[in-house]
């Protein structure tokens, strides 16, 4: 059954016809599509556009000249005519089947392109939680690097600032497939890159997966600037060109749905193996580790560090004072961090919502969750500190214990 | 001319010993409170319904507004300078380095949280949530106590007993309880918004329903009102399918009833067979937020996708609830406007049972995105099923039109708007019934504005035309057609002006339920915005034109538009017992070419000439 679909659907095949170029694309798409799937997908939409207008004038052309020519006129009587005709009645159920049987199968025949990934494919799992995704590499790495677009840097994407705090960007090769295992924290949520033409629903209790070749950046494509606004150059002294799509959360999860956002930034392929290597964790001191973790994880979506109010408590000098909570004041110590991050729920900060993700010692093992404590001892005037001219060393004492 | 021997009664005649219109007051005022709370009256239950109806219309409109107003501007958190309060100058630190804070603009709904709460507004937090309170007011509102009751419970209501020549539904007293349990179901929503609102969306979508809010009854008493409105419909559904197999009038055979009733009939069905699923799985959706039984929260043990089945399996069914109904009130509005025999009754009234049964097999349409499986492959199919009979009926009303005699009146201009708002809401749907471009298209801006045109441009704008088409049979009074007109055109500029933005913005990637966006989509929001305060207008020139007509309308002929289905025999506003004699079906409800429309007076309004092979 299924192959027999499977064939009848590659003979209806979107040839691509060039969706972009024709007229009224542009009305309903800002950029062609950034995967080859995309673009098939809007031949369809095309083609069911094409096929819509012409029903739709079909039909109110039919119904405005009737009302002109049949409107009433005092004393005229109606021209009146049959109310029924077989072989018409007939005709205008199975003509419409046609179209139908089109769509459905050009529709299966793209569902199939971007629901089947190729098995070469680069595998990397993504998490989604209230309101944000970490993505982590094949080499365990995660991306560290957030924006706030238009305050930050300037991207390609425009200069749109989105809510509140800086959104992530995920840097991936381009011309290479890519898959990612993707599950929730918390509620559902549904991983949306528009410019790739599909979404896929995220759910607490499964796996989706969700598949893209996203096409390179070519020299059109803009140069990736520091945060100094100097062009980064590769190892071999070129400058770096990128692509940036936006990701949407699709599935309504609560207060900042509408500000879980990220960028994919698709990068050629050696510069995406030189940043995922330098943001392994490898050869870190535990105070670097933590600070990557706190980035790369998500904790700046609602923890600050620099005393600002937040979503959550900022961790600025949280580590060693006391903290009001539902089961009543409680030392932040080293215990309480860790019991804070693998079951959350156990103690509440007062004034702030029970609404932080539970992180399995999968996610953040223990050197991670050991760099993390060094990170807000770092942080904290109340942390041990034995030797404050030497702050590096500190850390590092500190983290042994 | 007439075949109906009923007839002689016409409205200029003399029937005051008939003890006069239903509308006529009993005695004092508190006597007539008490006579209209306790009627048992079908005509007076669809009456409190209709005005029920357009109360909560009224505030999920509100709620509309609220949510457009936001989407004017994004919403953005920039970085500027502080400023002393004390002395307004700008800050700086001890360095000389200004003090820089973050503002958030764009938020008027935070601006005004901050306000009440009398805080400095700090965080996109506060007004995000009265967003999404907003929306999902909107959204439980409009599906659950209009879109659902508008045109079965008042319309239907009032009518069925009438079009059918009975004196009332099969269980009068089941009738005024099922609009008492609608009322109870709304003041539960109602205690719901006033208690905090909800913010779910009108989905209840698990396991954020059942986390959200925990400390609060919010939830669970909006949950329990969309359980508790459930039983209002089972009720009047079953009413409606017993009152249409038992109470037709002498001589009108299944093909001799009216087309509102054949998809009035369709709808009942839907109503009692799908009701219960949705009733049963809000329910433990309460026990699981209450008890935290595990049946949807993987936390405790259940599954979300389970609930999106279950909610489905009752919400798609129940699309053709609000849509059927419409369907029926076009399939008059047409023939009688048109004083032309509506082409292919049978294929209609088939076509509308049709629609019921596959609507029970399609749900599994709104989860292409959930776990990408390969029965959406059928579910796919089974959609594209579902257009046919829907595409059948456009085409019979617009051969309908052929060869008619179109009286360009307020509800015939209501029924063109829907056959053009119909089709575009139909077209439209085509891409997300096909899988490969629902995979970009579902949950964005394109879904939104999709249903709209089905919901509010067939639905709504249906109600609204047949609330025209037979006000002066409910009221006995006429109304303004020229501002009624102005009215509808109004409303049919700003919906669409409205709602056609949105395709585009969906298509070029906004997501729902979002209250902010990136810039590029900010000049589609505020077109979008301007058409709904065009909507507004256009709605409160219907509901001017509505009280004059009230107040100071032309008394109304019994059969104003020259219509032949028998709640045109009865005066207007109908007797208290509807009929002065039980009626009896001699001609068919279309039959225009060989029947002379009852209580027919060229002085109210000018009917064609009958043909002469007429007799």
């Amino acid at each position: 059954m299924i192959e027999i679909l499977g064939k009848l659907s590659m003979t209806l095949a979107p040839t691509t016809l060039a969706a972009e170029s024709q007229p009224t694309y542009s009305w309903w798409f800002r950029n062609y599509g950034a995967t080859e799937n995309a673009t098939h997908s809007d031949a369809i939409f095309m083609n069911i556009w094409w096929i819509s207008i012409g029903w739709f004038v079909f039909l109110m052309a039919l119904m405005v000249y009737f009302v002109i020519r049949y409107r009433r006129r005092p004393g005229v009587p109606a021209p009146y005519s049959p109310s029924h005709n077989t072989t018409l009645e007939i005709a205008w159920t199975i003509f419409p089947c046609l179209f139908l049987v089109y769509m459905f199968l050009a529709g299966f025949h793209g569902y199939i392109e971007k629901m089947v990934a190729p098995g070469d494919s680069i595998e990397m799992n993504l998490t989604a939680k209230k309101w944000d995704w970490t993505i982590t590499y094949p080499n365990g790495a995660s991306s560290p690097e957030r924006t706030v677009v238009g305050a930050a840097a300037k991207t390609q994407i425009g200069d749109a600032t989105p809510g509140a705090r800086p959104i992530p960007i995920f840097y991936v090769p381009g011309d290479t497939p890519i898959k990612f295992n993707m599950v929730s924290q918390d509620v559902m949520h549904s991983f949306w890159v528009p410019d790739f033409r599909v979404k896929m629903d995220i759910f607490p209790n499964r796996y989706t997966t969700y598949w893209f070749e996203a096409k390179g950046p070519d020299e059109k494509s803009m140069t990736l600037k520091d945060s100094t606004g100097k062009d980064v150059l590769t190892a071999q002294g070129q400058k770096v060109h990128y692509n940036d799509h936006y990701i949407f959360c699709a599935e309504y999860c609560g207060d900042q749905h509408s500000e879980m956002w990220g960028i994919i930034r698709v990068v050629p392929r050696a510069f995406y193996a030189s940043k995922i290597e330098e943001w392994n964790i490898e050869g870190k001191t535990p105070e670097e580790i933590g600070k990557l973790v706190y980035q790369s994880q998500g904790c700046s979506a609602c923890h600050t560090v620099d005393g600002a109010k937040g979503a959550a408590p900022t961790w600025k000098d949280l580590f060693g004072n006391t903290v009001p909570t539902n089961v009543g004041p409680v030392l932040a110590d080293e215990n309480y961090i860790r019991e804070a991050i693998y079951t959350p729920a156990a103690k509440i900060h007062e004034g702030y919502p029970s609404n932080m993700p539970v992180f399995t010692t999968a996610q953040i093992d223990e050197r991670r969750m050991q760099g993390l404590i060094a990170y807000m001892k770092s942080i904290s005037s109340k942390a041990p500190k034995s030797d404050a001219a030497a702050p590096a060393a500190d850390t590092k004492d500190a983290s042994k214990k | 001319m007439t075949t109906l021997d009923s007839s002689k009664a016409g409205h200029h005649g003399d029937h005051g010993h008939h003890g006069g219109s239903y509308l006529t007051p009993k005695g004092g005022w508190l006597t007539t409170v008490i006579d209209w709370a306790t009627t048992v009256d079908h005509k007076k239950i669809g009456v409190m319904y209709l005005v029920a109806v357009l109360f909560m219309f009224f505030l999920g409109g509100v709620a509309a507004l609220v949510v457009r107003t936001e989407l004017m501007t994004p919403v953005r958190t920039v970085e500027v300078q502080a400023t002393d309060p004390a002395t307004g100058k700008a800050m700086v630190d001890a360095d000389g380095k200004p003090v820089m804070k973050s503002e958030i603009r764009g938020q008027w709904l935070g601006e005004m949280k901050a306000k009440i709460d009398g805080q400095e507004l700090t965080s996109i937090d506060g007004g995000n949530n009265w967003y999404n309170r907003a929306f999902t007011l909107h959204g439980a509102i409009m599906v659950f106590m209009v879109i659902i009751p508008s045109i079965p419970a008042s319309l239907g209501n009032f009518l069925i007993p009438l079009m059918l020549g009975a004196k009332d539904v099969a269980f009068p007293r089941l009738n005024l309880l099922s609009w008492y349990v609608y009322v109870t179901g709304s003041i539960f929503a109602v205690c719901s918004i006033v208690i905090g609102g909800v913010d779910t969306g009108w989905t209840f979508y698990t396991p954020y329903s059942t986390t959200t809010d925990a400390e609060y009854a919010n939830v669970v008493l909006m949950v329990l009102g969309a359980f508790i409105l459930g039983f209002s419909s089972i009720l009047t559904g079953l009413n409606f399918v017993v009152t249409v197999h038992k109470l037709r009038a002498p001589g009108m055979g299944w093909f001799d009833m009216p087309l509102f009733i054949w998809a009035m009939y369709s709808t009942s069905i839907i109503q009692v067979l799908a009701t219960p699923v949705i009733g049963i799985t809000l329910l433990l959706l309460i026990f699981e937020r209450m008890f935290k039984i595990g049946i949807f929260d993987p936390a405790l043990g259940g599954d979300p996708v389970l609930y999106q089945h279950f909610f489905w399996f009752y919400s798609h069914p129940v699309v053709y609830v609000m849509i059927l109904p419409a369907f029926g009130v076009i399939s008059e509005i047409i023939p009688v406007h048109g004083h032309k025999k509506i082409f292919g009754y049978r294929a209609v009234a088939f076509a509308s049972l049709g629609v019921a049964l596959v609507s029970f097999l399609v749900w599994g349409h709104h989860m292409f995105a959930s776990s990408g499986e390969l029965a959406a492959t059928v579910f796919s199919a089974l959609t594209f099923l579902v257009a046919i009979p829907t595409a059948v009926k456009v085409f019979n009303w617009i051969a309908t039109l052929y060869k008619s005699s179109i009286a360009l009146t307020t509800p015939m201009w209501y029924a063109l708007m829907f056959l053009f708002l119909f089709s575009i809401g139909g077209l439209t749907g085509l891409p997300l019934g096909t899988l490969a471009t629902d995979l970009h298209l579902h949950d964005s801006y394109y879904v939104v504005a999709h249903f709209h045109y089905v919901m509010m441009g067939g639905t709504i704008i249906t109600f609204v035309g047949g609330l025209h088409h037979w006000w002066p049979k409910m009221f006995g009074r006429m109304y303004n057609q020229f501002w009624a007109n102005i009215g509808a055109f109004t409303v049919f500029i700003g919906f669409n002006v409205t709602f056609f933005t949105q395709f585009f913005l969906g298509t070029q990637g906004m997501p729902r339920r979002y209250a902010s966006y990136i810039d590029d989509y900010q000049i589609y929001h505020q077109i979008s915005t301007v058409g709904s305060y065009l909507l507004l207008v256009g709605f409160l020139i219907h509901l001017f034109v509505f009280l004059h007509s009230l107040v100071a309308g032309r008394k109304a002929p019994a059969n104003p538009w020259g219509g032949l289905t028998l709640e045109w025999e009865a005066t207007s506003p109908p007797d208290e017992h509807n009929f002065h004699h039980e009626p009896m079906v001699k001609h068919g409800p279309y039959d225009f070419e060989t029947t002379v429309p009852p209580h027919w007076d060229p002085k109210d309004y000018p009917l064609p000439a009958l043909p002469k092979h007429a007799h």
